[in-house]
């Protein structure tokens, strides 16, 4: 098999004077293909509607109109899929991608990241074409197991195969360098959603029987995988002992930086890493809140300024918050220290939440965009900023698996924050409260959930040395024999 | 708060032969990302006209 033995880990041992900046664009390679999940609600309403339309005489006036009118002025027949259903496909794929995340992310460290990032394309590409075969088929159960757990496993190798690389090329700027691959998880949903709603529109032209969805799948797996394949190609390691040119570790590393590397095994078992996962399941769950109800809460708090076409721009505002957030909030990272930054994270954000409420009270549409905008940049700052506070933690050797670990918290987050804030939503109109300040409950809960975020960051100490490894010191860090005896290339 | 902070010396980078790898890699993800985002902020301008 001399065509994988090119996936193998020593294949991708960079030569020297190998421009580490060739890292990030293979990284975004990937996050920007995975980043199309965010994606999926495009295809939530002509999912619905499948049945319907293969029903229509070739003679009906309606199958005239464009894709996304059909979709509009059809009703959907009773053998079709609910929203509900449909929804369900893309929550079954966030749990999956922490799932795999979890379980391959010690696979993923020992194999190294080309072969990790073979096997995401190899998945998610597959995903889209079985879902694809369930949406012509109609099979439900297909394209859960399709494109929820196949291409959810390709999410989870996907999201966490460059991160560690990164982290390794880039351990002067960790913060910016993981903030720069995971900002394109962000960003994949800008580029898929235009794509699709593109390519579905484009294949309901060339067949009107059809709305286009099985072909757009067929699309976009085959699209994904060419350009997956780009980072699979391109992406290198550092060869051991490597280090930027001219730099050298600071010789007082602070408090919370570890020197010596702590396996997964043993990160599982230290406060600091369930610390760190409440803290990214309580900022992944306020900032779903927002995500979930930014379209119809702005045109309820707003009624009169916010029409649905407008609840469009908002949400797409929104997502440019996302990702600039993921890029930013990890790069200042470098400079003030993770923990300072999930403390603002934790103190900006509860009053940011109290203050949307008021911003309805006193009929403020830019302190409501403003306050919504920068939840949006924490949500992704949390994040980019995470795998760069495990390295801080637990040093560099297994941060992938760690990482990986650790996005457990974001497939329950991910499931159990929308079914929380809906429930609040129900409870709150059941009692009689106006669509105007349904939401008010649910802000205040969340800036109470921060709080609970804040104590845990405070609480995090440095690792104690009893979990590090017993020759595991961390590259490039003081006493590390790479430090002293370092080859720059 | 910076008593985590990893502020690090300015990295000189070397030389390197692949620098024009570097124009044909990041265009590859920029251009799609800038297209995206183009798309997103004129949907969003919506808001503000």
């Amino acid at each position: 098999m001399a065509l994988l033995s090119f996936l193998d880990r020593d294949r991708t041992i960079a030569k020297p004077g190998f421009n580490r900046w060739l890292v990030p664009p293979a990284a975004l390679a990937i996050h920007l293909s995975i980043g199309q999940a965010y994606a999926f609600s495009v295809f939530n309403k002509p999912l619905t509607k499948l049945v319907a339309v293969s029903q229509l005489a070739p003679s009906d006036t309606l199958l005239a109109l464009s894709q996304s009118k059909l979709v509009g002025a059809v009703a959907a027949a009773p053998s079709d899929w609910s929203l509900k259903a449909v929804g369900w496909t893309f929550s079954i794929a966030i749990v999956f991608l922490g799932l795999s995340a979890a379980l391959f992310g010690a696979w993923l460290d020992r194999v190294g990241p080309r072969k990790a990032m073979f096997a995401s394309a190899l998945c998610f590409s597959c995903g889209f074409i079985l879902g694809a075969i369930g949406i012509h088929t109609h099979q439900y159960w297909l394209l859960l197991g399709g494109y929820g757990v196949l291409g959810g496993i390709g999410l989870g190798l996907g999201y966490i195969s460059p991160v560690s690389t990164l982290i390794k090329w880039f351990p002067d700027r960790p913060g910016m360098a993981t903030g720069l691959a995971i900002m394109g998880f962000g960003g994949g949903a800008m580029i898929a959603a235009p794509l699709s709603v593109k390519l579905m529109e484009m294949f309901h032209a060339a067949n009107h029987l059809s709305l286009g969805v099985t072909e757009t799948f067929v699309a976009l797996g085959a699209l994904y995988f060419i350009y997956m394949m780009f980072g699979v190609f391109t992406i290198r390691v550092p060869a051991p002992g490597w280090a930027p040119a001219g730099w050298v570790p600071s010789a007082h590393p602070h408090k919370l930086v570890t020197s010596r590397n702590v396996s997964v095994e043993n990160a599982w078992k230290t406060p600091q890493f369930w610390l760190l996962w409440v803290m990214l399941t309580v900022n992944v769950t306020a900032g779903i809140a927002v995500i979930e109800s930014a379209s119809p809460m702005s045109q309820d708090m707003f009624p009169t300024r916010i029409t649905a076409i407008i609840a469009g721009g908002f949400v797409g505002l929104l997502s440019i918050a996302n990702m600039a957030g993921r890029f930013l909030w990890s790069t200042f990272s470098d400079y003030i220290g993770r923990k300072a930054t999930y403390l603002v994270f934790f103190t900006l954000g509860p009053v940011l939440y109290v203050l949307i409420p008021a911003s309805q009270r006193l009929q403020s549409l830019p302190l409501f965009v403003l306050c919504c905008f920068i939840i949006l940049s924490m949500y992704g700052g949390g994040f980019a900023t995470i795998p760069a506070y495990l390295r801080d933690l637990f040093g560099t050797k297994q941060v992938g698996a760690i990482h990986g670990r650790i996005l457990t918290a974001w497939s329950v987050a991910g499931v159990l924050g929308p079914f929380f804030i809906n429930y609040i939503a129900s409870y709150q109109i059941k009692h009689g409260v106006d669509n105007a300040h349904k939401y008010n409950l649910t802000m205040y809960l969340m800036a109470a959930l921060l709080l609970v975020g804040l104590i845990c960051d405070l609480m995090v100490r440095q690792v104690a040395e009893k979990y590090a490894d017993p020759d595991g010191a961390v590259e490039g860090m003081p006493g590390s024999v790479s430090s002293t005896e370092r080859s720059h290339g | 708060m910076a008593d985590d902070a990893r502020i690090q010396r300015p990295v000189n980078e070397p030389a390197s032969s692949g620098t024009w790898k570097l124009w044909i890699a990041w265009p590859f993800v920029l251009i799609p990302l800038l297209l995206g985002f183009s798309q997103t902020v004129i949907k969003a301008a919506a808001m503000f006209r």
